[in-house]
């Protein structure tokens, strides 16, 4: 057993191969398989199980969150959006307009017929910028249309796990990634 | 195995609370004290009670999905209107009968 230690590997036009910008420094991530419930409007509800902690080597190194929620809601709509640290990352929201909620994902449907609300996928693709070399904690909160009703994460609210077997269940995701920059 | 949200959904409307899983363990609750205007946790016996309730309905209910499996393609009845063949729109609306024969509306869900 040997031990290969250097600075740097370059390609033969001398560009670094190793530790150059864009290079993957680490990369953590969670699945969630469970089911959770919650958020009904106007609060938000942060999705218990679906959060990744990740210490920056560099406070000048990018965060890449990649994700995926398996979701549902009991009435028309869906809303989802990436926090770090509790707090709602402004840049990874849409602009403010008038009254509207701004959110990372929404989703909108109603299929008008007499049963079934469907489920959805909200994805997440977000390039952060925490700016620190200490634990930074992301993770993912729901919101729904009104306050009768709830988000459902993995599982559709408006079915009945005991009584269906027309539906199914999903897993949701979150990987944050350090990016040398 | 429960479906929390249908359960607060019922029980305390509008609720602020968060459920990982299925069971009552899972529930955490967010609502301000009740005298500050929030709802009250429910209680374990209230939500097994609940979702007794919430099986009995989907149990009854599950006749609307099996008469959708059977109901006959609309574009039957569409394409009777378009031909003008009263025959073929009373064979539809028939067919579309007989399936809720076969599966009555429980009564019970009025109690429910």
């Amino acid at each position: 057993m040997s031990i290969l230690k250097t600075n740097q590997i370059q390609t033969t036009a001398g560009k670094p191969l190793l530790n150059s910008t864009g290079s993957v420094i680490q990369i953590v991530s969670s699945t969630k398989q469970d089911i959770w419930s919650g958020g009904a409007y106007p609060n938000w509800g942060t999705v218990t199980g679906l959060s990744v902690s990740i210490t920056p080597t560099s406070s000048s190194n990018k965060i890449l969150i990649l994700g995926q929620v398996s979701c549902s809601a009991g009435y028309w709509e869906v809303k989802g959006r990436l926090i770090r640290d509790g707090n709602a990352i402004a840049g990874a929201m849409g602009a403010p307009r008038g009254n509207r909620a701004v959110a990372t994902f929404v989703m909108n449907e109603y299929d008008g017929a007499a049963v079934g609300y469907g489920m959805y996928c909200g994805h997440i693709n977000y390039l952060d910028s925490p700016t620190t070399t200490s634990s930074v904690t992301y993770g993912v909160q729901m919101r729904s249309y009104n306050a009768s009703y709830s988000i459902g994460v993995n599982y559709n609210v408006y079915t009945d796990d005991n009584a269906d077997t027309y539906y199914g269940n999903g897993i949701s995701t979150l990987t944050a990634i350090e990016v040398l920059s | 195995m429960s479906n929390p949200a249908k359960i607060i959904q019922a029980l305390r409307p509008g609720a602020n609370y968060s459920c990982n899983g299925t069971e009552y363990e899972g529930l955490e609750w967010f609502e301000p004290p009740v005298w500050e205007g929030g709802q009250r946790k429910p209680t374990r016996e209230e939500w097994d009670a609940e979702w007794e309730r919430q099986k009995k309905l989907a149990e009854l209910n599950s006749y609307k999905m099996k008469r959708m499996l059977e109901y006959p393609n609309i574009t039957e009845y569409i394409d009777g209107v378009v031909k003008g063949d009263d025959a073929q729109v009373q064979a539809y609306i028939d067919k579309c009968n007989a399936v809720k024969i076969k599966y009555p509306r429980p009564e019970e869900l009025d109690s429910l």
